[in-house]
């Protein structure tokens, strides 16, 4: 399978362990990405909170170069895959033709049926035991009209590739809460009240790891948790995972270590109470 | 609607009866009053029983009334009316033909059980294995595939609920109802699973061990986790059942004289044996071997399975008479005919082995797999030698099925050396089971696949190896041949010292002479037609392997069963080709559906229970049975895991159990057209499924839950008995939140589902009354309380119970994971954030029109709107777009039950109007035989007729003990017990014993009266007697049901309450009923809209109308109003109404008139009037009186009303813009101020129309003026149902909606010349101010002064002055008194729909009266005795009806004709003067004295001591 790769700024920076992981999970699934030639910014944070028209240009340029390539586009960071989204499906964009591609996000991408089989298939070291919450945050389910998301409140795509590398999900209500995203750089406070609830509510329901799939999201939730545990009773120390690391990790792939030592919370020792490290 | 074209047909052409499509509270109210007005009716419903969704309410709002308790009696009233046809299970197709004279298709979908022999004894239900999740309970408690919907369900009938096939049954040949047996192995009842598995399967032993299971590969379950474990389940029952010592079954008689001869005494013969025995044929089987059984016992390995079970399962063939002639080869066909044998069945098998034409194969350690395999199985001489052959050789089966996997474990078990295995097929598509593979892997045995043989080596003589190829492709087509293609130079050789094919199997024929005229194929087959199994000789058939080739046993048998069938059809001289026969579908389950069940709770992940089975090493040893078995532990838990994929099994446990003979599983859907004059939909609502609405997490939390749900649970009869219980732990809660508007007044239902705040403060109320603890919070956005007495029942709520209310919509609930307790954040009514747990959350969910109603109104052609709702006009709202279809409650707009209710008779005012001229053509009335005549001093001889009602009543009460008690009483000359007192036959054996033993009195002991009574009464009318003359003991409900562990204590219970009985029924007398005529002429008290409807009504139904107004034109409040929110025009309107009142030959208008004087009862009335301005008087005789007096507006004391022209009523407003719409375009601000008058102290209730004037006022002047600033200042804006839309475009077209709090209302001042209003604002929580140019009061709705008329017509009315109807919920056009009905304003604010809708209703209501031409009356009443009274007027005071008066004479005189027989005046006169017939005292004192017998008895000796 032949894909297009749009990474985004994050995943060449703060994110290069979810660029790393996705590269090395896709070529065991036997995925080719062809990353999108000249791709540039796609609008999110500065762009569509101030200016319309240029957000909307910024991702109807990288529209136009995937079109270009007449292959299905993979954004795995939330909020490109929302701003490209967003200009995909806004009023006013041309119908849909038929050699038409579908922008698809990580999760979306790794729930179509044959790359089920083929993680299923290719499974070496089942996560056996492990705790997960799976946390969506916002961006990847909302808004419905743009994302197409059916299931936007309790959306199972994420437990779905969990269950399917042997991790146990724990349920909770708080998968699609916001972590604040952006506003981390203006109103930490706001964040932090968000974060800690959701911080507090995996650990009420049990869980010992969380999965993302947003670099925002990772950035807010794994980075910040010395600050945010400063006032309350626990010490947080959940490692959290982007899900192409767990599922790199399930395939057995040797460089899984090499993702999460960028992490500020450590998994080594949840893994290895586990063993399946 | 056109109805001249209507009036231009002739009567005769039109048809005298209606079809009503929906049995809930709607539908029933509409079948009644048509059917008691002349129209015969049909009631169409989709489910098995009437009742509709009132019947699963606990009470009702706002009287907390219990919803069963009131809508039982119409349920039994519907049910029994000889007028109404309840068509059950029923669905419409088509309509055709126009308004008179329908055709109407429908489709009776088959119940399974018959409705006229079932009684409703429950026994099938008892017996039924199979549990689903409750419909009734709305998924919280489970109910069995046999079920009755509710307790009290009419028709009082079970039914039978199928889906369809299951996949397991479908996948297998011999059709095997697997579901069955597994839901009965998981009720533990062994035998009657081995029963379900014998009617298709005469070898439960052999298939539960050797057959390949088709089912489980087809089982639904392999979409979720593992298929159930089917064979290991099959197997267990056998084993079970085997256990124990062998029973001989007894041989069924022989009933037919034509011997059937079968050659081969394997599973297909010996299953056709057994079915021709069965069916009375003699049968003799020839069988070539030594033993019976054919492959099962020479072809299977005993290590998989043990000769004694296929010893066994013989044995039971033979033991039911069947003639098996072992060592007895079949030489030549026509030798059987030559015996006198009819017919003959070959079912020989296929057991000659092949090889390959290879060379090599003649060497002496070439084996054949049949012959091997029989050789080792018949042991011996045959087994020793091969033995020798085998021990300590390298063994290689050729071959790749699980003839080879025997032959290869059974050379193991012989001591070979070593086994291999090679064969054609690459493993994926090896013929053998993988399970097989696997053991035999396991064993140590190596297999190559994609092999070819070329040839065998030898080496002096002996085999050295053979000689393959590697296969590359192979493939056989349909025909068998095969193609093959290998790798060259791929030669290897495959190490053996003894080789045995195992490459199929096939037929010998020998004995079979070309002569014998039966025709062979060319793969050896013998030729027979696939339907019936016939050859091509007469008489001669062939089945199973013979004629398939190589199959697995389970065809075998399925080949014998239809092979004995067509056998039986050939000596019948009946056709073979089995008919064809519709079939059910087969169930697949979706993976999305059994994702909603794992949400839903109802499937758990459950991985298959293991079979054990010998450890490796042991089971080399021997021809030990490797596999184990199932424990009973095991096997249940494995049963459990069955999905019940096509609901019913048809195990048939309720076939045999019924002793009506009502079950018939073979039942079929039926198609009938039905011709009517005319239809009403009522099919009603379905709640909104808040699956949809994820955020509120019904289905993902367990403590989440729709209101329907919780009304179940605060039910007595629903899943928790009535105890508020929350589903993850069964502790009480103490803090519940009920969410309003969901699935209402959101994107998709952007209508208000209009009854959900008042049930939703119901369950509240109620919850608390149950658990006094717990504290219920309401989250709303406006609280619409806008119907009569809702406000005041709202404040109750909050100030009596402590309800809190909140407002504010809540957008996600949150689980607490720990507790599951349920986390709402929401802005408390200080406006702080607020985040709060809480144990229990209701959705309050909305009101939609289902699937299968959108289905209907497009197959009748009826247009919906875009919600989904039945399209109706504001001026003619109960007929849909199509003439001649009429449309009724919550398909019409959501509404409540009331409304419902008057709707439900408008409709069938709308419905029979049309067809007034052939009113009484179609309906039926009973003949009686005449009555004998019953003497006072006639000696009393009774007739006890004692019910064991199946198992229900006989399993606890001794009723042969209780038959003898009753037979020893004085009086009592017959007694009798029956199974089922109700049935059809037994009511003959009842006027068959009345007649025999001139009985005067019959008892019946049995079930309830409430339901049985009137049947029984009908009987022994039907006999000749009084139905007075009857009287019934309750020994089910008050001795079984309660008393079910205590056996001789309701034995001796029954006895008291059939003593009681007989006590009583000594002292019956018969009661007369006289009729009375009907004055057929019909008095409107009111001209204004809701009168004029109700004149028109009463004159187009044939009928005469009298129409008072006490003003001098006609109109009412009409005249006040010039459009309506959707803009049609009122005036035009009025006008066209006027016209038609005015020129109806059938109506008589008196204006500037009122009522002085009123007497009389139901059918003949008498009314004074005087009539201005002349003031002459009229005295009008009428049998049914309708009120509509109506109401007005009021004129206001708040807000500076009268001081200021700007400040004005809406409706003064409403006139004012349609007059001068110029003057508009200049207003700049305009404030309206709702619940002027309303909503306090001085009228505690809501004014229901305020809303909607302001709204249309509102979007009036934005219409005539864009720019003007319209703000309304409001408590709760109740645009309720289809009005919420409107509210909505209010928004949008810029109309400002500001809230003040009830403690702060708005002030209007002037100053300095200018208006001001100034309000606190909740949100802001500060005081804003307008300068408007106008401001307009939305004054209350009052009712007109009708003081004096009540007092008249001695009907009562609420403290604010509106008429009370008899019953808020279901009589809500209705006075107690009979005869008086009630419409309009005079009922209560209400919109001009409603009106119009309610003075239909009162019009159907009057014709039930007025459609007779008399009326009996009489029967259980109370007399007055003259003497004994002192005119104290007790009677007068608490007599709830207003019949008793003091007369000309002084004494208190009680109108029979409007008597209810409650009782109440007996109870409270004091002078002990009146006495209710057939509740004497004398009758009740004896029933006492029965009862005490014994302690009277006791009191008398100590008295005497």
């Amino acid at each position: 399978m032949r894909i297009s790769y749009y990474p985004g700024c994050s995943l060449q920076g703060t994110a290069i362990e979810y660029d790393q992981s996705i590269k090395a999970v896709a070529k065991k699934l036997g995925i080719e990405l062809v990353e999108l030639p000249d791709w540039n910014c796609c609008g999110a944070s500065s762009a569509h909170a101030l200016d319309f028209t240029l957000a909307k240009n910024l991702a109807a340029r990288n529209l136009a170069l995937a079109q270009e390539q007449k292959l299905d586009l993979l954004v795995p960071c939330a909020a490109c895959y929302s701003r490209l989204r967003a200009a995909k499906e806004e009023e006013g964009a041309p119908p849909p033709t038929k050699d038409d591609f579908q922008i698809l996000n990580i999760l979306e991408l790794f729930n179509r049926e044959e790359i089920i089989k083929k993680i299923a298939s290719l499974i070496k070291n089942p996560l056996q035991g492990l705790k997960v919450v799976p946390y969506y945050g916002c961006l990847l389910v909302r808004p419905p009209r743009f994302t197409g998301a059916k299931n936007f409140e309790n959306p199972k795509e994420m437990d779905n590739l969990l269950k399917l590398i042997g991790a146990e999900v724990v349920p909770w209500s708080y998968k699609t809460d916001c972590c604040g995203g952006s506003l981390i750089l203006t109103q930490k406070d706001m964040v932090f009240r968000l974060v800690k609830k959701i911080f507090a509510q995996a650990l009420a329901a049990g869980a010992e790891a969380m999965a993302v799939a947003c670099p925002l999201c990772h950035s807010n939730l794994d980075t910040r948790q010395k600050e945010i545990a400063q006032g309350v009773d626990a010490a947080y120390e959940i490692p959290i995972f982007y899900i192409s690391e767990l599922i790199g990790l399930a395939l057995g792939d040797n460089d899984s270590r090499r993702w999460w030592k960028k992490h500020f919370i450590s998994p080594v020792k949840i893994l290895e109470k586990r063993a399946v490290i | 609607m056109d109805l001249r074209k209507e009036e231009q047909k002739s009567p005769s052409e039109k048809i005298g009866a209606v079809m009503v499509v929906g049995g809930g509270i709607g539908g029933m109210q509409a079948a009644l009053d048509l059917a008691n007005s002349g129209f015969k009716v049909y009631l169409v419903d989709e489910s098995s029983a009437i009742g509709g969704k009132m019947a699963k309410l606990d009470k009702t709002f706002p009287t907390n009334d219990c919803s069963m308790c009131t809508i039982s009696p119409k349920l039994v009233e519907t049910g029994r009316h000889l007028n109404i046809q309840l068509l059950m299970d029923t669905e419409v197709v088509k309509v055709e033909g126009e308004a008179g004279n329908f055709r109407v298709t429908v489709r009776h979908k088959p119940r399974y059980i018959d409705v006229s022999k079932c009684t409703g004894c429950s026994e099938c239900a008892q017996v039924c294995p199979v549990i689903i999740p409750g419909r009734f309970d709305e998924g919280l408690a489970k109910q069995r595939a046999a079920y009755k919907l509710y307790p009290q369900a009419v028709p009082n009938a079970f039914a039978i609920a199928k889906r369809g096939i299951a996949a397991c049954r479908d996948a297998c040949p011999a059709h095997q109802r697997a579901q069955g047996y597994i839901a009965l192995i998981r009720e533990g009842r062994y035998a009657d699973a081995m029963r379900v598995i014998k009617e298709d399967n005469p070898f439960p032993g052999i298939c539960g061990r050797i057959c390949n299971h088709r089912c489980e590969d087809a089982c639904n379950r392999n979409l979720i986790d593992q298929p159930l474990n089917i064979s290991a389940l099959k197997r267990f029952v056998a084993d079970q059942v085997y256990a124990k010592p062998y029973q001989p079954p007894e041989p069924p008689p022989l009933i037919h004289e034509d011997r059937v001869a079968i050659i081969g005494a394997g599973p297909c013969g010996l299953t056709a044996a057994k079915d021709l025995r069965q069916a009375g044929y003699p049968v003799t089987v020839f069988e070539a071997l030594p033993v019976a059984g054919g492959m099962l016992r020479v072809g299977v390995p005993e290590y998989r399975l043990p000769s004694a079970i296929v010893d066994r399962e013989v044995q039971e063939i033979v033991d039911l008479g069947v003639e098996i002639k072992l060592n007895t080869p079949v030489t030549n066909l026509d030798e059987i005919f030559n015996q006198g044998f009819k017919a003959v069945l070959i079912a020989v098998g296929a057991h000659e082995g092949r090889k390959l034409p290879i060379p090599g194969v003649d060497l002496p350690e070439v084996l054949i797999n049949t012959q091997f395999l029989r050789d080792v199985r018949l042991g011996g001489e045959g087994k020793q030698r091969i033995e020798r052959l085998i021990a300590g050789r390298h063994v290689l089966v050729l071959g790749g099925g699980n003839v080879a996997v025997d032959c290869a474990r059974t050379a193991l078990r012989l001591g070979a050396a070593r086994v291999d295995m090679a064969c054609l097929e690459s493993r994926e598509k090896m013929p053998a089971h993988p399970e097989e593979v696997r053991e035999a892997e396991e064993e140590g045995i190596t297999i190559y696949n994609s092999r070819s043989f070329k040839r065998i080596l030898e080496n002096d003589g002996h085999v050295a190896g053979v000689e393959a190829l590697k296969v590359t492709f192979m493939e056989f087509d349909s025909e068998g041949r095969l193609t093959l293609e290998t790798e060259e130079k791929s030669e290897h050789v495959l190490p053996a010292q003894v080789v045995i094919f195992a490459i199929g199997q096939r037929a010998g024929l020998g004995f079979i002479p070309e002569s014998a005229g039966v025709g062979v194929t060319k793969q050896a087959t013998i030729a027979v037609n696939p339907n019936t199994y016939a050859a091509t000789r007469p008489g001669v058939f062939a089945a199973g392997d013979v004629t398939t080739g190589t199959a697995y046993v389970i065809e075998a048998v399925a080949a014998g069963h239809k092979a004995a069938a067509s056998i039986i059809k050939y000596l019948q001289g009946e056709d073979l080709e089995p008919k064809p026969k519709p079939e059910l579908p087969v169930v697949k389950l979706t993976k999305e559906e059994i994702q909603e069940r794992i949400e839903r709770g109802e499937i758990r992940i459950t991985p298959r229970v293991p079979m054990k089975a010998k450890e490796v090493t042991e089971r080399l040893r021997s021809f030990a049975e490797v596999n184990l078995g199932y424990t009973e532990e095991e096997a249940q838990a494995e049963a459990a895991r069955c999905l019940a994929c096509g609901i019913c099994s048809e195990c048939l446990s309720c076939f045999y159990k019924c002793g009506l003979g009502a079950i018939d599983h073979d039942m079929v859907e039926k198609i009938e057209e039905v011709e009517v004059g005319s239809l009403i939909l009522a099919p009603g609502f379905e709640v909104y499924d808040a699956l949809g609405s994820q955020e509120f997490g019904l289905g993902r939390y367990a403590n989440v839950l729709n209101a329907l749900q919780f009304e179940r649970i605060l039910s007595a009869s629903g899943p928790t008995m009535g105890h508020v219980q929350r589903p993850s732990d069964g502790q009480v809660p103490k803090r519940i939140a009920f969410l309003q508007c969901v699935g209402s007044r959101d994107k998709n239902h952007p209508y208000c589902s209009a009854v959900c705040c008042m049930y939703a403060t119901k369950q509240a109320i109620i919850a608390k009354e149950h658990e006094p603890d717990i504290t219920p919070v309401i989250f709303f956005i406006d609280l619409r309380a806008y119907g009569k007495g809702f406000d005041a029942y709202y404040e109750r709520a909050k100030r009596e119970y402590g309800v809190k209310y909140v407002r504010c919509a809540i957008s996600r609930v949150a689980e607490d994971p720990r507790t599951k307790n349920l986390i709402l954040t929401y802005l408390d009514n200080s406006g702080e954030v607020r985040e709060e747990e809480f144990d229990l959350v209701v959705l309050s969910v909305g009101m939609v029109v289902s699937a299968s109603t959108r289905e209907l109104a497009k197959k009748l052609g009826v247009k919906l709107d875009e919600y989904g709702f039945a399209e109706t006009d504001i001026f003619n709202p109960l007929a849909t777009s199509r003439p001649g279809i009429f449309v009724c409650g919550a398909f019409q707009s959501p509404k409540d039950i009331p409304e419902t209710v008057a709707q439900a008779s408008g409709a069938a005012a709308a419905a029979s109007e049309i067809l007034a001229p052939v009113r009484g053509t179609l309906v039926v009335s009973k003949e009686y035989p005449p009555l004998k005549e019953i003497k006072e001093e006639e000696e009393a001889r009774i007739g006890v007729f004692i019910c064991h009602c199946g198992n229900n009543i006989g399993g606890v009460v001794d009723v042969p003990a209780v038959k003898e008690y009753a037979a020893k009483f004085k009086n009592v000359v017959f007694v009798d017990d029956n199974l089922y007192t109700c049935s059809q036959d037994t009511q003959e054996k009842i006027k068959k014993a009345i007649a025999e033993h001139n009985l005067n009195r019959v008892i019946v002991a049995s079930c309830t009266p409430r339901t049985h009574e009137p049947l029984f009464q009908e009987t022994i009318r039907e006999a000749g007697l009084n139905r007075y003359l009857f009287e019934m003991a309750n020994i089910r409900d008050q001795c079984s049901w309660v008393h079910m562990q205590e056996k001789e204590e309701a034995t001796d219970k029954a006895g008291a309450l059939v003593r009681m009985a007989i006590a009583h029924a000594r002292l019956l007398q018969p009661l007369k009923e006289l009729p009375k005529k009907v004055t057929k002429r019909g008095l409107v008290i009111g001209g204004g809209l809701a009168g004029m409807e109700a004149a028109l009504g009463l004159a187009e139904q044939g009928f005469e109308a009298v129409l008072i107004e006490k003003e001098a034109e006609l109109g009412g409040n009409l005249r006040h109003l010039r459009r309506t929110l959707s803009g049609q025009d009122v005036a035009q309107f009025l006008e066209v109404l006027q016209e038609k009142v005015k020129k109806h030959p059938r109506i008589q208008i008196f204006t500037n008139a009122v009522v002085t004087d009123f007497s009389g009862y139901v059918g003949n009335f008498k009314t004074s009037i005087l009539v201005g301005p002349r003031m002459f008087t009229r005295e009008i005789e009428h049998g049914v009186t309708i009120v509509a007096t109506g109401g007005e507006e009021y004129k206001p004391k708040e807000y500076l009303y009268g001081q200021d022209e700007r400040i004005v009523t809406q409706l003064e407003l409403e006139d004012l813009l349609a007059k001068d719409s110029r003057r508009w375009r200049e207003v700049k601000e305009i404030v309206m101020v709702q619940c002027v008058g309303s909503r306090n102290e001085e009228r505690p209730y809501c004014s229901r129309v305020c809303c909607a004037e302001a709204v249309k006022n509102a979007l009036h002047l934005k219409e005539l003026n864009p720019q003007v600033r319209v703000t309304i200042l409001y408590r709760d804006m109740r645009m309720y149902g289809l009005l919420e839309p409107y509210y909505k475009q209010a928004r949008q077209a810029g109309v400002h909606f500001l809230r003040y709090e009830e403690e702060r209302p708005p002030e209007v001042k002037i100053q300095e010349g200018r208006l001001k209003v100034s309000v606190f604002n909740p949100i802001l929580r500060e005081e804003l101010e307008f300068f408007p140019d106008y401001v307009a009061l939305s004054a209350a709705t009052i009712a007109a002064d009708t003081a004096e008329l009540a007092s008249m017509l001695k009907v009562p009315r609420t403290a604010e002055g509106f008429f009370l109807e008899a019953h808020m919920k279901l009589r809500p056009v209705d006075f107690a008194s009979e005869g008086i009905y009630l419409c309009g304003l005079a009922h209560g604010p209400k919109l001009i729909d409603e009106c119009i809708a309610q003075a239909k209703g009162a019009v159907a209501r009057a014709c039930t009266i007025l459609a007779k031409d008399e009326i009996l009356v009489g029967g259980i009443v109370s007399v007055v005795n003259p003497e004994k009274c002192a005119a104290c007027l007790t009677c007068v005071r608490v007599c709830p009806y207003n019949v008793p008066v003091i007369n000309a004479e002084g004494v208190a005189e009680i109108e029979p004709a409007m008597c209810h027989g409650c009782g109440i005046c007996v109870a409270e006169c004091p002078g002990k003067a009146i006495t209710l017939q057939h509740f004497t005292d004398e009758q009740i004192l004896a029933k006492c004295q029965a009862l005490l017998e014994r302690e009277l008895k006791a009191i008398r000796q100590v008295e005497a001591a």
